[in-house]
């Protein structure tokens, strides 16, 4: 199953991804919005796990487009932050699939990921 | 003032000792006055009586001995030496006069002329101790490390117990080991999210006459993957109390560590035992890269030595400012000591991505070490730290502990 994978926290970026491979997982990376995009045009995914404040284009960019522009099935997990409630609202009615907060445990994102794509 | 002085001094002595036939006695009553003075504190009025008695016993080569060492107390060394080589021309083997003369010598900063007079000394009396040590001191401070151990050791055979010899005896073979061999171990575990990180590190030093060359092998092992760096550090000395520091490192995998490093400094000696420096850091995260200004002021005060060292990092619109004050309390060598770091600001040193040696101004840290020279070969370090980083959606803590051995041959 191949990930995308949304981060402009370097370290956050490195972390998830090694996590990633360790679960069996391809991992892409992206470390802004602009450059998911052109990643999921050009090869989709089979779930995107993405960041909301990244710069150039932000996670609820990247929801909106692959969502209700691109048309596209994939499932998306946002990653936020404490005091963007507002913002996980929004990124679920642009049609997000699921959401966790940092500071998370990378084992819960595993299990999220593992859930969603169970259910498909 | 002088002259008021010497007129009270000689009236005092007339009317203290009116019978000035008793020379002997007098002389040496006085002797002890002025001795007294002179351990005292009052140098001057000791300096005064010395030569009222010299006046009275132009021989007396004791009182000339310490009129010459209160000079140099003082710091007057030139009058010191014209006194003591008075002393030694009337008696050329004169045993506490040469000895005086050495103390001068050391003193001044003049060890070659410590060497030939101790030389000298060691003619007329082979087996005096303080001129066998006060040689090696010399010999040791001159660069002739060898020809100091072989001092060393003839003031050892002949009193195997002389502490201060032991001492230098031990300094000096510490000094003859030029090569360093360490591994180290640091581990890192954090409060959330990123799993422990592991770092090996392999050292081989080598002291050479033109400064010390450290080869460096670091193995990071972070997100259940690898990395490994190459360094190469040099301390080459440029004038007297002028020394740099050149880096550069290399990691072809550049997973954590960034593709290329450098870093120049350059280390100044300042008066008061102040040392200063400045100089950079540059590394090269493939396509980033930062520049790293940095510095440092320290001080050695007693058995203790102050540094503060701060490091600017140019943003596209700011700066990002850290720093690290270290306090290091050293015991009997300097690979014995104990040492506190407050830091504010993650360390650009531990180059771990771009990202995180730009934003290094939110983190806060302690951390303590110890190192301890073990039978004059080896030495052992261990440490520990915490570090509180305020990270852009969420804070962190990260606990390091850290060890290493080192052999010295």
């Amino acid at each position: 199953m191949k990930i995308l994978l949304a981060e402009d926290e370097e370290m956050m970026l490195k972390a998830i991804e090694f996590r990633f491979q360790k679960d069996g997982f391809e991992v892409i990376t992206a470390k802004n919005g602009k450059e998911a995009l052109e990643h999921i045009k050009k090869d989709p995914p089979d779930l995107i796990v993405t960041d909301i404040m990244m710069p150039f284009v932000t996670g609820l960019e990247i929801i909106n487009t692959v969502k209700n522009e691109l048309k596209l099935d994939i499932p998306i997990i946002v990653l936020s932050a404490v005091g963007l409630e507002d913002t996980v609202l929004e990124a679920f009615e642009l049609g997000a699939d699921d959401f966790i907060t940092k500071p998370f445990s990378p084992n819960e994102l595993i299990i999220r990921i593992k859930r969603l794509m169970a259910r498909r | 003032m002088d002259r008021c002085l010497f007129f009270i001094l000689v009236s005092s002595v007339l009317l203290t000792f009116p019978a000035l036939g008793q020379e002997k006695t007098d002389t040496e009553e006085l002797f002890k006055q002025a001795r007294d003075m002179g351990f005292h504190g009052n140098r001057e009025a000791a300096r005064s009586l010395c030569r009222v008695i010299l006046k009275m016993k132009p021989a007396y080569q004791d009182v000339r001995i310490f009129l010459a060492r209160t000079y140099a107390w003082d710091k007057q060394y030139d009058s010191a030496e014209v006194n003591l080589h008075k002393v030694l021309a009337a008696k050329p083997r004169h045993k506490d006069g040469l000895n005086a003369l050495l103390d001068v010598y050391a003193w001044s900063d003049r060890p070659d002329s410590v060497i030939r007079y101790s030389d000298m000394g060691l003619g007329h009396h082979p087996n005096f101790e303080d001129y066998l040590y006060k040689k090696a001191r010399a010999q040791e401070k001159v660069g002739d490390s060898k020809g100091a151990a072989i001092t060393a050791k003839q003031l050892l055979d002949i009193n195997p117990s002389h502490e201060k010899g032991r001492d230098l005896a031990k300094k000096l073979k510490l000094a003859r080991m030029v090569n360093k061999a360490s591994l180290n171990y640091a581990y890192d575990q954090f409060s959330v999210i990123f799993d422990p990180w592991h770092m090996v590190s392999l050292d081989l030093s080598r002291k050479t006459k033109f400064g010390s060359i450290i080869a460096r092998t670091n193995y990071a092992s972070r997100f259940n993957t690898d990395d490994i760096q190459f360094e190469l550090d040099a301390y080459p000395k440029i004038i007297s109390g002028t020394y740099a520091y050149l880096n550069v490192g290399y990691a072809p995998d550049t997973v954590f560590f960034p593709l290329f490093r450098a870093g120049g400094e350059l280390h100044q000696k300042l008066p008061w035992s102040m040392e200063s420096s400045f100089g950079f850091r540059y590394l090269n995260f493939v396509p980033t890269t930062v520049l790293i200004y940095t510095g440092s002021i320290g001080k050695y005060w007693k058995s203790y030595w102050f540094s503060f060292r701060p490091y600017i990092t140019p943003k596209p619109a700011s700066f990002s400012r850290s720093g690290n004050l270290i306090i290091r309390r050293y015991f009997q060598t300097a690979d014995d000591y104990l040492g506190l770091v407050l830091g504010l600001g993650a360390s650009p040193d531990e180059d771990f991505f771009a990202e995180a040696v730009r934003n290094f101004n939110n983190a806060l840290k302690i951390s303590l070490e110890y190192q301890k020279l073990l039978r004059s070969r080896y030495v052992f370090q261990i440490g520990a730290g915490y570090q509180y980083e305020e990270r852009r959606h969420y804070n962190i803590a990260r606990m390091s502990a850290k060890v290493g051995i080192s052999t010295l041959f």
